[in-house]
Order: C-alpha cells, then sequence, then structure tokens
C-alpha cells in the first residue's frame, strides 16, 4: 500500500525542548489518520514539520512522495490545511476570502464550492473576523476541500466547537474522504472514534502506538476475573497488562495485546481456577486513558 | 501572472485608505510646492504658516510612504508560522512581485505623476528630463522603499516595525555619540559609499531571505550584523590614511582657487557656543576659480598652536562646503572644547587650516531656459 505521510527519526528540538524524538509514522493513502494525544504531546509540532512550517532538527518527513521541505508553491495545490489557531485575513467577507483563494488551485470546482456553502450555511457577507469560531473552522475547511485535495491535514480543527457544529464538519469530511486522505489531530477521542481508519497515539514527543483503529481495538480488552476466594496477586504479571487492582474476590487489568487463547493460557498459568472470566472491548477513551495512567505509573 | 494580480488586487481593495493617504499627502506636497516658488510676494504671516505646512508635510509624506509600504508587506506576513498563506500554493517570487508592483503603482507612479506635472507647470518639457526622472524613482525604491520593505519582512505588526524602528533610532544615536569622539570620523571620503551599500545589501538579502524561505532569525542575525560591520567601519577607517591617499598634497602645481584671510567681521566669528563647545567661524576670500568649475570641500583640519606649549586640533572634519565661480567669500565653520579655547583666547595663536577638497569641471555645459515662470 502506498503511504500518503511517512516520517523516519523525526525529531523536532526548540533550543534545549525536544518536542519530537525520532518520530517514525506511517499514513496510508486514502486512509483517516488520527494522531491522538495529550496536550503538549507534539501533535501540532508533526503537522508544523508535515506541512513545512517548521524544519525537522533531525531525520526525515515524506509528503505525497515528496520531502516535507520540498513542500510550497504549486507543490501545495493538493494538499488541504486547517489548523485550530490559524490566522485568517479577518478583514475578508467570507466571499472575498473564497474568490481569492480560487485562482491559487487549479483543481478548485466551483459546484463543490456551492455545495460546502449550502452544507455549512456559510455567511458570505460576513467578515472572517466577526465569524464565530465553528464558522471560522467552516470558511477555512471549505476553503480546503474546495479543490478536491489528495491530503487534508488537519490540526485539532475540532477543539472548542459545538457537537452540531462537530458533525457538520466531521460529514463534509467524510464525504471528501474517498478521494484523500485525511491526517488529523485531535485530543477529542471520542470523536475520532467515530470516523478515523487508523490511529497513532503520541505522548512527549514519542509515538506509542501507530495501527488501525479496529486492530487497537482487537486488542485491548478490561478483564475481570471473579475467584471463589480473594486472589492474591502474583509479584510477576506479563508486560501487557496494566492497571492491575483487586477487590475481595475480583481482580481486573487491561490486557494490551489481547489474545483470547494466549490470555486465557496466561490466566490459568498464573491464578490456576477462575470462576469467571470477563474481557470487555474497550473504547478509544479508555484504552488511551490506560496507556497514559500507566505510564505515569511507571514514572 | 495570474497570482501576482490576484494579490495585487487584494492589496490595492484592502489598502485603499493607506493608499489615499499618501496620495493626498502627496498632492498637498505638490501644491505647497508650486505655492512655494511664489512664496516673495506673500505675506509674512503666511509664510510662517506655509513653512509650517510645507515642514509638516515634508515629515507626513515619507512617513505615509514607509506605512504603505510596511502594511503592504506584512499582509502576508513573513513572520511567524500561523499565517493561512503559508499553507498555500503562493509562489515567493510571484508575492514578491506583486509587492513591488503594489509600490510601482502606488507611491512611484502618483510620485512620477507629480514630478510631470510640476515640470509642466515649471514650463519645462517632462520628455527632457525622462532619466532625471526615473532616477528620482529608483532612488525612493532604494532609499525608502526597500529598507522599509526589509524591516516589515522581518517584523510581524506595526508595533514590531514600531519597535523596530526605536531600536534603530537608538542605534544611529549612540553611533552619532560615538562618531562625535573618533577623531577623523567626520570627514566625508569615499568610506562613506561602504556603509550605504551594506545597508542596501543587506536590505535586500533580507527581503529574499524572508520571501525565499522565511528565516526570520537568520535575516534579523543579519540586521544585527549590518549594524556591528558599520560600527566597525566607523572604528576601525584609518581615516588619515585614506585622506592621504585620497587628497594629495599639491606641491609646486598651481592651486585651482586661492583662499585669503579676511579680517574678523562684525558679525561675530563665533556661534552657536555652549557650556562644552565654541564655534569658530572664518572668513575667507575666495578667487581665482574659473567659471566652469565648482569646489566641494571634501575636509578641514584645523590644528592650533599657542604659546606655552599648548596643541589642538579639530581632526579631520567634513564642512559640508561648496566654492562657486562667482562666489567672493566662504566662511568655515568649527567647533573647539571651550578648555581649549579658554587656555589660547588671550594669547596669540598659529592656526594651520589644511584643506581637502575636489573640483568638478563641467565638460558639457548646458544652457536652462524658463519662460514667464515666477521663481
Amino acid at each position: 500500500m502506498n503511504t500518503a505521510i511517512r516520517t523516519e527519526n523525526l525529531t523536532k528540538r526548540f533550543g534545549k525542548l525536544e518536542a519530537l524524538h525520532g518520530l517514525n509514522l506511517s499514513v496510508p493513502e486514502n486512509a483517516i489518520y488520527a494522531l491522538v494525544g495529550p496536550n503538549g504531546a507534539g501533535k501540532t509540532t508533526v503537522i508544523k514539520v508535515l506541512m513545512n512550517i517548521f524544519k525537522a532538527t533531525l531525520g526525515h518527513a515524506q509528503v505525497m512522495g515528496r520531502s516535507s521541505t520540498e513542500l510550497y508553491g504549486q507543490r501545495l495545490a493538493s494538499i488541504g490545511y486547517v489548523s485550530e489557531n490559524q490566522e485568517l485575513p479577518d478583514w475578508m467577507r467570507v466571499e472575498t476570502f473564497i474568490a481569492f483563494l480560487r485562482p491559487f488551485y487549479p483543481t478548485w470546482d466551483r459546484g463543490l464550492e456551492h455545495q460546502l456553502i449550502k452544507q455549512f450555511d456559510l455567511p458570505l457577507n460576513r467578515k472572517l473576523g466577526k465569524l464565530s469560531r465553528g464558522m471560522r473552522m467552516k470558511a477555512a475547511l471549505l476553503s480546503a476541500l474546495a479543490f478536491h485535495p489528495k491530503l487534508i491535514v488537519l490540526d485539532e480543527p475540532f477543539t472548542g466547537l459545538d457537537p452540531l457544529v462537530r458533525d457538520e464538519l466531521i460529514q463534509g469530511l467524510l464525504e471528501r474522504a474517498e478521494e484523500s486522505t485525511i491526517f488529523i489531530s485531535s485530543h477529542d477521542l471520542g470523536e475520532i472514534e467515530s470516523f478515523a481508519s487508523h490511529v497513532g497515539y503520541l505522548e512527549e514527543g514519542q509515538l506509542r502506538i501507530s495501527e488501525e483503529l479496529t486492530a487497537l481495538s482487537d486488542h485491548f480488552r478490561e478483564v475481570e476475573l471473579t475467584f471463589d476466594s480473594p486472589p492474591l496477586i502474583p509479584d510477576k504479571v506479563p508486560d501487557e497488562w496494566m492497571h492491575l487492582s483487586s477487590s475481595a474476590m475480583v481482580l481486573q487489568f487491561v490486557d494490551s495485546h489481547f489474545d483470547k487463547d494466549k490470555t486465557d493460557a496466561q490466566i490459568r498459568n498464573l491464578f490456576g481456577d477462575v470462576r469467571n472470566a470477563t474481557f470487555s472491548p474497550m473504547s478509544l477513551r479508555s484504552i488511551f486513558l490506560a496507556m497514559a495512567r500507566s505510564r505515569r505509573e511507571q514514572r | 501572472m495570474n497570482q501576482i494580480w490576484n494579490i495585487f488586487r487584494k492589496d490595492a481593495r484592502h489598502y485603499w485608505r493607506e493608499i489615499a493617504v499618501s496620495a493626498a499627502l502627496l498632492c498637498a506636497y505638490g501644491w505647497i510646492d508650486v505655492r512655494g516658488w511664489a512664496q516673495q510676494d506673500v505675506l509674512e504671516t503666511r509664510i510662517f504658516a506655509y513653512r509650517f505646512l510645507s515642514g509638516l508635510v515634508d515629515w507626513l509624506l515619507p512617513i505615509a510612504w514607509t506605512f504603505l509600504v510596511v502594511r503592504v508587506v506584512q499582509g502576508e506576513s513573513l513572520v511567524g508560522d500561523r499565517q493561512f498563506w503559508v499553507t498555500r500554493p503562493y509562489e515567493w517570487k510571484k508575492l514578491l512581485l506583486s509587492k513591488f508592483l503594489f509600490l510601482l503603482v502606488f507611491l512611484n507612479l502618483p510620485l512620477l505623476i507629480l514630478d510631470v506635472v510640476l515640470l509642466a507647470i515649471a514650463k519645462f518639457s517632462p520628455l527632457h528630463y525622462v532619466v532625471g526622472l526615473l532616477w528620482m524613482q529608483l532612488l525612493i525604491l532604494l532609499f525608502l522603499a526597500i529598507p522599509a520593505m526589509a524591516l516589515a519582512s522581518v517584523t510581524a505588526t506595526i508595533v514590531q516595525t514600531l519597535l523596530g524602528l526605536l531600536v534603530i533610532a537608538l542605534y544611529m544615536v549612540g553611533m552619532a555619540a560615538l562618531a562625535s569622539q573618533i577623531p577623523n570620523s567626520d570627514f566625508s571620503g569615499p568610506v562613506d559609499f561602504l556603509p550605504g551599500f551594506l545597508f542596501l545589501g543587506t536590505c535586500i538579502a533580507v527581503i529574499i531571505i524572508q520571501y525565499a524561505r522565511r528565516k526570520t532569525g537568520i535575516s534579523r542575525l543579519l540586521v544585527i550584523g549590518l549594524g556591528v560591520v558599520v560600527l566597525i567601519i566607523l572604528v576601525a577607517t584609518p581615516y588619515r590614511t585614506i585622506v592621504a591617499h585620497e587628497f594629495p598634497i599639491l606641491g609646486g602645481s598651481k592651486l585651482p582657487f586661492q583662499l585669503t584671510v579676511l579680517p574678523p567681521d562684525t558679525a561675530g566669528n563665533r556661534s552657536a557656543d555652549n557650556e562644552k563647545e565654541v564655534t569658530i567661524q572664518l572668513p575667507f576670500g575666495v578667487s581665482g576659480l574659473t567659471s566652469d568649475s565648482i569646489v566641494i570641500v571634501g575636509g578641514i583640519f584645523v590644528s592650533v598652536d599657542a604659546a606655552g606649549g599648548v596643541k589642538w586640533n579639530s581632526g579631520w572634519k567634513s564642512p559640508g562646503l561648496f566654492l562657486f565661480p562667482e562666489q567672493k567669500s566662504a566662511r568655515i565653520e568649527f567647533t573647539m572644547p571651550r578648555k581649549a579655547f579658554d587656555r589660547m583666547q588671550s594669547a596669540p595663536v598659529d592656526l594651520r587650516l589644511e584643506v581637502a577638497f575636489t573640483v568638478f569641471r563641467d565638460q558639457t555645459s548646458r544652457v536652462l531656459c524658463y519662460r514667464e515662470a515666477n521663481l
């Protein structure tokens, strides 16, 4: 499968602060890749390096088959970028903004433009500076979608938006998903889970996980074991078990490498007979919370 | 071309107020200029008002132009990482060209039109002065628009630009103070052009770096580097060697003009004294300058020996003095520390004056005719 974005050993330092540590990332073409992680994890820095806004200190990044450092001029005509903190020309009216950008893109689609204006219910006569945050994001997204970009890069697009606007934005995005690769950063795990095909978890500048969302969900389980008598927690448990806790006859943990047969065997091996064992699928939010807590406990 | 035109139109639409202010000031400048030709006929009170207005417009016009340049460059700010346009398919050469097109249309063109109109009002044919008119436009571009563009390209907002201007002003005050302490640094010689060329070269380099790469850190370092280099030039220039090289002593050869000391006039040979310095004016008679020549005095060196071994010299100073063929007298002025003056003033002194000068001879004389104008 071709990759739309690939980074190798990507490192970015700001003075003494190392924002990214040797990041290796691969985003397949036509994927909806969600880069998630807590605030300050380095998501925006990754995106700014990919978009050639920042230069990497070490390593390199490829975007659409080209080094990210070569992304300028007409090479940006097939990439739509929207960021929560992007400075738009506030003095422009929405229609002026759209009309100004139109000639920059040879593939600009007036039909799609009108469709998006209707879909997003954009007030064409209002100045960008007078729009609500949600409306500004919609205007920015329209300007990033109307030319059929091959790659759409979104940096925290849903932050601070009400649920209705989020749904409208996501809907607008999903309708374009077939023709584009979408790379989106967010710390809103609930939203991401509903539409992402791939997910990467970035923490302290390091990519802890990067894989298909279904595969990730498949190998994380919340395990609850019920015993006939209070269980003894062994000194050594498998490394992939996180947050081991017990209360009375029940023992709980999160298995990060769940495989039914393997996990059954590990449980039998450590605890012998168990009265009942349940393996509950986890939401993306629960998975990343478990990982973040585990990391904190390890420190 | 499409992109250049698109950005130009956007800027013209957005900055119409700045364009209007600059155009209004330019019209005022032209009107005042024409009125000034006839000012000798105007009443005294009106002359005061005229001079005030003229001085005001002389200040406001370059400020308005600078503001216009800064605003239009910062329309696509080159500093920062949040501007929407940096992730759009802008081509830097086209962006830069669109900004230059804007300056040509809204800064140079109105000025050119005004110059042509002024020439026409004064009954001169503009067609005879095309080179001069274009040269004027180039000078405005080189010494106003390009420095303003460079400053605007390393600052993100008008406030930052004003701070930058403040730093530059402080630097210049500091340099002037330093220059006053360095002997001979006031001398006007060939090295004078070097800081100017470096300044212009740095401005152009900064603009290109910013538009092509947006490396603000490097650009700002270049500007700081320019300041340091100019400082080094000021401090390390061997002024005396340059004077000796550029102005060899005219041994036996005949001097192109003669200066004779005149007695002190009643208007006083001292003026503008203060606690620390005394200004001395020496009146001279001028003769012998041929009618096709003018003399530019590039430097003077005054040395004074008084009784008791007291000595003082001015170092090479640039007096900004021109001598014309019809001129009969001239006054050379220099300042002396009050302490030295007080020790010398009551006794006879030996004063030696060295003059470094260049004679310019007109090889193609031209007669300017003008009719009916009331200069």
